[in-house]
């Protein structure tokens, strides 16, 4: 079997990420990371970065969104 | 029947959450994300006649936010953000935003740790040139779907992907030090 590329490999780590694999392909996929350490830690670098960046995103939901003045904005238009 | 102007309203107040914490990672401050959030508005209202329907509105609204995030960066002239600007706006908002944060820990250490991590968080992701930026901030933190994103940005899904890969690689480069630590420090 033709050993694949690192650009292969990382486009199928982001497939995994990304839920695009199925079945068989998901399972081999799967495997090939886990047989694979230096894919293995790649694929768990990856996914803990994005984890990191959604917590990060929580704080700026507690942060009050402004509201919309429609009015205001109707006036600047005629303007 | 709604109207079309109310449409357009109901959309924009639906949406406006999400488009208020994508123009704030691409502005880097909550001040300039409001403007572009009324701005957004603004040329929705001004523009809504020419709106063909040939995109979801909240799409064609993600667009106008997006190119105006976009060219209030190019006005400014300005590629990336100083870290230390960054770290300033982080202290200056941090009490807010950190309210109510359960997984905040009250040891003194850990929580240097954890300014360490956000700030790292922060500066890399203003490494990023806007338009990869952009496509990370809307597919991997709010969740867009690959389509909605295309047609929110005018480009490909093909596209979208590889700048996709492209900006979850930098920033997970720009991170390793700090992830593994992280690794360390738990295993």
């Amino acid at each position: 079997m033709k050993k694949p590329t690192c650009d292969e490999i990382l486009q199928m780590i982001n497939q995994v990420i990304d839920g695009e694999l199925h079945g068989d392909k998901l399972v081999e996929a799967e495997e090939f990371i886990r047989q694979n350490p230096e894919c293995g830690a790649m694929f768990r670098t990856i996914s803990r970065t994005i984890d990191l960046y959604r917590q990060r995103r929580q704080e700026v939901d507690s942060v009050h969104v402004p509201e919309i003045d429609w009015e205001a904005l109707k006036q600047r238009l005629k303007k | 029947m709604i109207q079309p102007e109310e449409k357009l309203k109901l959309t924009l107040e639906q949406e406006k959450e999400k488009m208020f914490r994508i123009a704030w990672k691409m502005c880097g401050n909550q001040d300039e994300a409001e403007e572009v959030l009324q701005e957004t508005a603004l040329k929705a209202l001004k523009n809504w006649n020419q709106f063909r329907g040939e995109s979801l509105v909240s799409t064609w609204l993600y667009r106008i936010a997006s190119n105006t995030c976009l060219s209030r960066k190019r006005k400014r002239m300005v590629h990336t953000v100083d870290p230390i600007i960054l770290e300033e706006i982080a202290h200056d908002t941090e009490p807010d935003m950190m309210a109510g944060d359960a997984d905040w820990s009250r040891d003194p250490l850990a929580q240097t740790l954890n300014d360490e991590l956000r700030h790292a968080l922060d500066a890399a992701i203003y490494k990023l040139p806007e338009t990869y930026r952009l496509v990370f901030v809307m597919r991997d933190i709010e969740g867009m779907s690959g389509e909605e994103t295309a047609q929110s940005l005018d480009i490909s899904v093909t596209n979208v992907k590889v700048r996709l890969h492209r900006a979850r690689l930098f920033l997970r480069n720009e991170l390793d030090a700090y992830i593994k630590e992280e690794r360390g420090v738990t295993s």
